[in-house]
């Protein structure tokens, strides 16, 4: 009897996702991943090491720093992927990043040594770009 | 008699002595590697692809060395010790190595063909070393100054068609080195490589990208018609390109934006769900077109995540103005909340009175406070922002009137970054009062408190969990 009620308690639960699958108001669409990136804004300087050979200044090695970096978060978008009984929803916004990077020179610890180095720091939230969600549609029985 | 001759042979043991120690004293290091290894100058291209990469722990202490005996030295070692001079920030010994290794330009193409035919990437130092000389060498040999007599030309042409050889990451280092070689103002790779650049990116498909990232300057200065042409053809044919589409239409809308920013935003509209390329388009407009067209064309495509080329418009000179004309019109109209959004974002040079109005008028809340942040954004924040801030936040039941608490904390964490003394203090207990109010939700209570967290006394919130979660 035990069995019975829980087998049937199940099968309701199960028919509202059934009928959503075939309802005429279920998008059949899920959010699409869009990777996070970094946009590098501008001319960059080059922290390097200035030499003089030949007469001529030279710039050594040393990583590109480019004054503004922008981090995007890694979040999803609804872009209209088909998926079948689901649905593409907002979801809270998610904040983008600025740095500001400048040369710096950086003492190593124990070597006596100072090398040029790329410095970046955190400037605040320039924005924020809209997030998604995919959720399983649900129509009232 | 016996006295000469016993002279005679004492000298005869003691040249004897001499020769017998001078025997067995071991050889300067530089001479040891000399008789170890084949001079690379000898090998042919097949045996420097089979020459193993020496182990790093072979290496010789670094030693101050004459030009001289520098072009006597192994390749190979002097190509690490020019790594090791820059690791030790060395510029004397950096400057010696360079001078000897840039006096022989034979040594320069025996480094690019050790890099071309992958004979030095698992030699992190003397792959290292290779990239700097020859950096060094398409600068120092394509100056005015220089006294070199190298055909400075046909050197970098030589580093450009050993370009697609070269196994990344050192490949990106030296396109690197490539791209910003330049005599004072002027960038080398100049307009007179655009044609090999080109005839190598369709000879090498495969490294389209790398070559196509060559042009980034040349598309800067064009001038000529021809050179127009050319990348009015790369235009056409880079198709997915994004490198090749953002430079190429820089210098199409450069040089006639009216008839090129119709077809941009063509490209723009194909090319959804393809963001790099539509990044690239964005930025070509933004960066190249002229800067009222450029506000009209981004507040057309204007799209989530359109920050860096909004930001970069609003940097250039009138671009700030263009934007807010763009922005009055819209808010004026009605226009798309998106939009004004972004064209707010590009306002960093308006003042905050400016800024807090908007924060103040528009009936968007993504809008007050895209208007908060911009500029809260990198500069100190003064009362009269936070005076607006606290009074959205008091209204956020309301969105025609308010700003949401989470959008609030964001704009709280600019001012905890970007402004000191009394702006500070307040926004920490604006802060602290959102973490412990029970009617705002668990996420917006966790943020206000970590957001605060860097900014209290250790062990402020050691105690406390929100919503089941610890603050640290």
């Amino acid at each position: 009897m035990h069995k019975l009620s829980v087998t049937i308690l199940l099968a309701c639960a199960l028919v509202p996702s059934l009928r959503a699958q075939d309802g005429p108001s279920c998008p059949d669409v899920r959010a699409t991943n869009v990777a996070a990136r970094v946009d590098r804004q501008g001319s960059f300087s080059r922290c390097g090491l200035g030499v003089e050979i030949f007469g001529v200044p030279l710039t050594i090695g040393g990583s590109k720093c480019f004054r503004n970096e922008f981090v995007y978060p890694a979040h999803q978008e609804c872009q209209g992927a088909l998926n079948v009984g689901t649905a593409c929803q907002p979801a809270p916004d998610m904040a983008v990043q600025l740095y500001k990077c400048e040369c710096l020179t950086v003492g190593l610890i124990s070597t006596g040594i100072s090398i040029p180095k790329c410095n970046c720091s955190s400037a605040g939230s320039a924005g924020t770009i809209e997030d998604a969600q995919t959720l399983e549609c649900h129509v009232s029985p | 008699m016996r006295w000469f001759l016993a002279c005679v042979a004492c000298v005869i043991v003691a040249l004897a002595f001499e020769w017998w120690v001078g025997a067995a004293r071991p050889e300067p290091p530089a001479l040891v590697l000399a008789q170890d290894e084949q001079p690379t100058q000898a090998l042919s291209g097949a045996d420097l692809e089979l020459q193993p990469a020496a182990p790093r722990e072979d290496l010789a202490p670094p030693a101050t060395a004459a030009p001289t005996a520098a072009a006597e030295e192994d390749l190979v070692s002097l190509l690490r010790r020019v790594a090791l001079a820059y690791a030790a920030q060395d510029s004397a010994e950096l400057t010696a190595l360079l001078t000897g290794l840039l006096a022989t330009p034979a040594r320069c193409e025996e480094a690019l063909a050790l890099l071309e035919k992958g004979g030095l990437h698992e030699d992190e130092l003397a792959c290292a070393g290779a990239v700097f000389t020859l950096g060094a060498a398409i600068t120092c040999y394509g100056s005015a100054k220089s006294a070199l007599a190298v055909d400075a030309h046909a050197f970098t042409v030589r580093v450009l068609e050993a370009l697609a050889d070269v196994q990344p990451p050192e490949q990106q280092d030296l396109a690197e080195q490539l791209i910003q070689a330049r005599d004072g103002e002027r960038y080398l790779l100049d307009l007179s490589y655009l044609g090999k650049i080109l005839e190598l990116r369709g000879l090498h498909p495969e490294q389209a990208e790398v070559y196509s990232g060559l042009l980034v300057h040349l598309s800067e200065n064009l001038s000529d018609e021809r050179g127009l042409e050319e990348f009015r053809a790369l235009f056409l044919t880079a198709g997915q390109d994004p490198t090749a589409v953002k430079l190429s239409l820089s210098a199409l809308l450069r040089a006639d934006a009216t008839s090129w920013l119709a077809m941009a935003e063509t490209l723009f509209a194909d090319a959804r769900g393809n963001g790099p390329l539509r990044s690239a388009i964005a930025y070509a407009i933004a960066s190249a077109a002229p800067v009222e067209l450029a506000a009209a064309s981004l507040t057309r495509l204007a799209n989530t995540g359109m920050y860096t080329e909004f930001a970069l418009l609003g940097m250039r000179a009138g671009g700030s103005d263009a934007l807010a004309a763009h922005y009055n019109e819209l808010v004026a109209a009605g226009g798309s909340s998106i939009a004004r959004k972004l064209l707010v974002s590009g306002l960093r040079n308006e003042t905050e009175p400016v800024l807090v109005g908007i924060a103040a008028t528009d009936p968007d809340p993504g809008v007050r406070t895209q208007a908060l942040l911009t500029s809260s954004l990198g500069r100190p924040s003064g009362p009269e922002l936070l005076d607006r801030l606290e009074s959205l936040h008091a209204r956020r039941s309301d969105p025609a009137q308010g700003i949401a608490t989470a959008q609030a904390v964001l704009v709280a964490g600019n001012v905890l970054i970007n402004s000191a003394g009394a702006e500070r203090e307040r926004v920490k207990e604006f802060l602290l009062r959102i973490a412990g109010d029970a009617s705002e939700s668990d996420n917006d209570r966790l943020s206000a408190a970590r957001t605060l967290a860097p900014w209290m006394p250790p062990g402020t919130f050691d105690n406390w969990v929100i919503g089941g979660q610890s603050v640290r």
